[in-house]
């Protein structure tokens, strides 16, 4: 069992640098710092940890083919393995579309789209010249002027059953956005299909469930510091989910209205706890353990601690590292 | 007294070759040598003096309270 640990890259670049640092400490095993372009960019990000770590492997988590054409994002993650040899992997995803929204930038044909970049971004750091004439991109003869030592291993962000079954055909790793045993299990039946059209052995693919975290010495401030984040993924989640985890579509929408309406009191008022255990991972670290424990049974390789992580960021990554990395070790 | 320096809303004023210096001895297990102190120190009391003051006092040291108090008026 690995774990991982996600950074949005709001803060400050040597505060980012020290919780990396301290994810290290603690025993973390991957790093992952979101792509989004109104943050700090991620490789600028990556480049300083890759400086100031030693062991931890760490990548996008994850940036999308729609702003960075995928010959760009080999030609980072290749230079980034140069600074930290063998610690790099490339989380790849369709993106999110709030921000995408914001710079019209439409997540069109994202099968296609996510299929042709793997095998572009694969090809090139490979050390081959990339002749791709394909839906979306067409590259011919394109190549490093630089050798990449190591293989990059690719994770695909995915969420809807097709992006499952298409990572599992082609990534090394499948990155699940979810929290929920029930969403896990879910995905694995797409997971297990895509192997299978690939003809791969399912153990092969490395599981990780992207969660959103939240530790506290007390199960209310780990709460509180969550709840903005599932009023976010309330608001934007597809019914078919909220279905499964028995939320009405109506709450849904009266969150999502007061969210862009920039009623924050109003939207967070009507996250139920029912929301909370649905879509995050959230408590003191017995309650976490438990948590994670059910992951771990339903074939869960790599857990990540998403976003919040905890009101006390410092504190939170102390507790993770002190109390629930030594139960799974 | 990092989590003075973490949490401080004057975080931009950190010059950067302070933080890296921070990081460098961070990474190497070496914050809570001397060195790595005078360097937190430094830090801390460019952001929040008023507040790394408080702890030193807290810590009872009477007479780095007077140096510190001292290089903050200056």
């Amino acid at each position: 069992m690995e774990f991982g640990i996600e950074f949005v890259p709001r803060d400050l670049y040597w505060k980012t640098t020290y919780y990396a640092i301290q994810a290290e400490k603690c025993g973390f095993d991957y790093l992952w710092i979101t792509d989004h372009f109104n943050n700090r960019n991620v490789y600028v990000s990556l480049g300083v940890v890759a400086t100031y770590t030693d062991r931890i492997k760490f990548g996008p988590g994850v940036t999308n083919p729609y702003l960075v054409h995928p010959i760009v994002t080999a030609q980072a993650v290749c230079s980034l393995n140069e600074i930290a040899p063998g610690r790099v992997v490339c989380g790849i995803g369709v993106g999110d579309r709030t921000t995408l929204n914001m710079v019209n930038v439409t997540q069109s044909s994202p099968l296609a789209t996510i299929r042709e970049s793997v095998k572009i971004i694969r090809e090139i750091s490979s050390g081959s010249d990339v002749h791709h004439k394909g839906e979306i991109y067409n590259i011919s003869g394109a190549r490093f002027n630089f050798r990449v030592r190591s293989k990059i291993p690719i994770f695909i962000g995915a969420q809807g059953p097709k992006m499952l079954s298409l990572a599992a055909e082609l990534g090394d790793g499948v990155l699940i956005n979810a929290s929920h045993p029930r969403d896990i299990e879910n995905a694995k039946q797409f997971i297990h299909q895509g192997a299978r059209t690939a003809n791969r052995d399912p153990s092969e693919i490395e599981v990780a469930a992207y969660t959103s975290f939240s530790v506290a010495e007390d199960t209310k401030k780990a709460t509180k510091a969550v709840l903005p984040v599932v009023a976010y993924i309330v608001a934007g989640c597809p019914e078919v989910i909220l279905q499964r985890h028995g939320i009405p579509k109506k709450l849904s929408a009266e969150i999502l209205d007061a969210i862009s309406h920039e009623k924050w009191k109003e939207a967070f008022s009507k996250v139920t706890p029912e929301m909370i255990e649905a879509f995050s991972i959230c408590g003191t670290p017995e309650q976490c353990i438990e948590k994670v424990s059910k992951l771990v049974r339903i074939g869960v390789t790599q857990f990540v601690a998403g976003s919040p992580i905890g009101s006390d960021m410092r504190r939170s990554i102390a507790l993770i590292g002190q109390y629930i990395l030594p139960s799974f070790r | 007294m990092i989590d003075i320096v973490l949490n401080s809303s004057n975080a931009d004023n950190m010059p950067s070759d302070l933080a890296k210096t921070i990081l460098y001895y961070w990474q190497r297990d070496q914050l809570a040598t001397e060195i790595g102190l005078q360097r937190l120190l430094e830090a801390a009391m460019r952001l929040e003096p008023e507040k790394t003051i408080s702890l030193v006092e807290e810590l009872g040291l009477p007479e780095l309270v007077v140096i510190l108090r001292q290089s903050a008026k200056a």
